[in-house]
């Protein structure tokens, strides 16, 4: 009886385990996709100092060169719906890609609004505690 | 017929394991020479090491590639791969870049950057290439 217990504990512990590495790779998950909806609701709103303190490398050169057309731009924008797909996740947890399908209300005053998908692939990286985005791919879809 | 299994479990997932240092080593190789051969403008041993999306990338940025002035030295190339499933993976590079620009001067940055991969007819290419950071030394 005693071994029996000892290897129930033992399958008790390995799945408590596994539960734990799963959680902890969705709160990743979870961290990633809110960088995401903040960067993307800051670019919407025109607010490059937002969106600059949640990019790194290739994102950052990319937000330095369309800062001034994004602060340009009369027209309105807003972010209807968004879900996200992890594609991967590395082996330290550190850096993933984040595949996020959104929905965009476009309004250009005196002519009216429109609603677009997109589908976009973000490459995010773990600084310290915190996921910045590195590479952003943006391109329409098909949802509608 | 227990102990059977059990090694036969064993041995299986050894046999799993065992193609991955190599496919490792490989790409790690590839992730090198490109960084080598981008430096060096040697675009003929670069452009052979990618594929789909960074094919077109490359090609677009040849001109730019090949007027650029001065010279360029990796040191301290490190490279390891960050993930690998199948036949896609990537690679991280870390190395520092010094820079000698003619009657302009001397940089010297550390540069860490992510090669996406994919492994097409045996060889694993290059499919897109993105900087993660860049400090200055």
């Amino acid at each position: 009886m005693r071994k029996v217990h000892s290897v129930v504990l033992a399958l008790v512990i390995i799945a408590g385990l596994i539960m734990l590495a799963g959680c902890r790779e969705d709160q990743n998950e979870k961290a990633m996709f809110e960088t995401v909806q903040k960067y993307l609701n800051a670019i919407m709103a025109k607010d490059v100092t937002t969106a600059a303190a949640l990019v790194l490398g290739d994102a950052e050169i990319d937000l330095q060169i369309g800062a001034p057309n994004i602060k340009a731009d009369e027209s309105s924008m807003q972010m209807l719906k968004a879900n996200e797909n992890l594609i991967y996740m590395n082996r330290d947890k550190t850096r993933g890609i984040l595949k996020v399908t959104f929905l965009r209300q476009h309004e250009i005053q005196g002519i009216g609004k429109t609603v677009a998908a997109y589908e976009a692939y973000f490459g995010l990286y773990k600084l310290g505690s915190e996921w910045k985005i590195y590479s952003v791919r943006i391109r329409s879809s098909d949802l509608i | 017929m227990r102990k059977l299994i059990i090694l036969v479990l064993i041995i299986g997932v050894m046999a799993a394991g065992c193609g991955r240092p190599s496919e490792e080593k490989a790409m790690a190789e590839v992730a090198r020479q490109y960084v080598e051969a981008i430096a060096s403008n040697t675009l003929e041993v670069a452009w052979p090491l990618t594929a789909g999306r960074q094919s077109e990338v490359l090609l677009q940025d040849i001109p730019h590639l090949l007027m650029r002035p001065g010279e360029r030295k990796i040191e301290d190339l490190y490279v390891y791969v960050d993930y690998l499933k199948g036949n896609k993976g990537a690679a991280i590079a870390s190395y520092v870049q010094t820079e000698s620009i003619p009657d302009v001067g001397t940089s010297r940055a550390r540069f860490k950057m992510v090669f996406e991969m994919v492994k097409l007819d045996k060889a694993w290419k290059i499919v897109e290439v993105h900087l993660l950071e860049r400090k200055g030394e």
